[in-house]
């Protein structure tokens, strides 16, 4: 039997070989349809008012603040879906409250707008200012797992609209 | 003699004379003569006989055109191609640039996009495109075939009857004595 040199011998590579149906340029393309898409299109968009901790006067006990100040406002392209109004009646009356889901297009978020999402951050939508209930991440691009934070795609925030006196930046 | 004479005197006297490769012309240079001449030549060539092939070896069309590759057709150059051509030509290139497009953009069915996704235009653009180029294809091949000197001709016949009909019924002139 012929000893087999060095060069056919297998060897375990410094590092795994990049995706082939999936890597940087299929995360690119997605990137830059969704922009076109998102900006150019449809263009729906939203004004976030980023919460000021260190401007604002909260209670020390409780968190809570009467008067909250904000960082500059942004200006952010989203897709929003319209949840419209919920009606519940209790003994203390009807109560009707308007929510929204807003879908952000995360990279374009974190890597050109430089955007954290926060719980408790205002947005404004139309004529109408809606509070930050819940944020998630609902998807991955191409359902690949979590590699890198890019790999996540969307942040979706559920919001609700604030109340007369919660907040104003009028 | 006469014809010598009328041809010297009705034309110009300017000649040349080629002989054993050597160019003379008349008349003779002087000093007042123009201090250079042009030549304008061709050298003649017999579209039935095969140029020796530039280092490929051989004539394989020694007998004339004896197949596709033998026949005496260049190259033509796109800027000698006229408006129709052209034309052709574009909607051409735009149907292999739909057809490239809609390649890409069959790569990904559907591309996510937040809280939904978005369906794209590839295969209605491949589709599109190979029904555009079927279709060019075609117009150009009846086109060609109008072009034909069988068809020409048979257009020329028919036009012929045609006028002699309408001349056989075209009164003639009555005849007065």
């Amino acid at each position: 039997m012929a000893k087999s040199s060095d060069k056919t011998k297998w060897a375990q590579p410094a590092s795994p070989p990049p995706p082939l149906f999936l890597g940087e340029k299929e995360r690119d393309l997605v990137k830059q349809v969704n922009d076109e898409l998102i900006e150019r299109v449809i263009g729906q968009e939203i004004i976030y008012y980023p919460i000021s901790l260190e401007h604002t006067n909260f209670h020390p006990l409780y968190g809570e603040a009467i008067e909250k100040n904000f960082l500059s406002p942004i200006r952010i392209h989203v897709l929003v879906a319209w949840e419209g109004y919920t009606t519940t009646v209790t003994n203390l009356g009807i109560d009707k409250r308007l929510s929204l889901t807003v879908n952000f297009h995360r990279r374009r978020l974190i890597e050109d707008q430089d955007v954290y999402l926060r719980e408790g951050d205002f947005i404004a939508y139309g004529d109408d200012f809606f509070e930050i209930a819940t944020i998630d991440y609902p998807k991955q691009i191409f359902g690949q797992g979590y590699i890198g934070r890019e790999r996540i795609f969307e942040a979706q925030a559920k919001c609700i609209k604030a109340r007369e006196g919660t907040f104003d930046a009028s | 003699m006469a014809f010598e004479d009328a041809i010297y005197t009705r034309n110009s006297h300017y000649s040349y004379e080629i002989k054993n490769n050597r160019l003379r012309i008349y008349p003779s240079a002087v000093d007042s003569s123009p201090s250079q001449f042009w030549i304008e030549f061709f050298v003649d060539s017999d579209p039935w006989s095969e140029s020796d092939t530039e280092g490929r070896g051989g004539k394989s069309g020694i007998e004339g055109i004896n197949n596709l590759n033998t026949l005496p057709y260049e190259n033509l150059p796109y800027k000698n191609i006229n408006a129709i051509g052209k034309q052709w030509i574009r909607r051409f290139a735009l149907s292999l640039s739909k057809e490239t497009l809609g390649n890409i953009r069959s790569k990904f069915t559907t591309i996510p996009i937040p809280g939904d996704s978005v369906t794209l235009d590839g295969p209605g653009l491949l589709t599109q495109a190979q029904s555009e180029q079927e279709k060019l294809r075609e117009e150009l091949k009846t086109t060609l075939d109008e072009l034909t000197y069988t068809k020409l001709m048979a257009e020329d016949a028919a036009l012929a009857d045609s006028v002699n009909t309408i001349n056989k019924m075209i009164p003639l002139k009555v005849f007065v004595g």
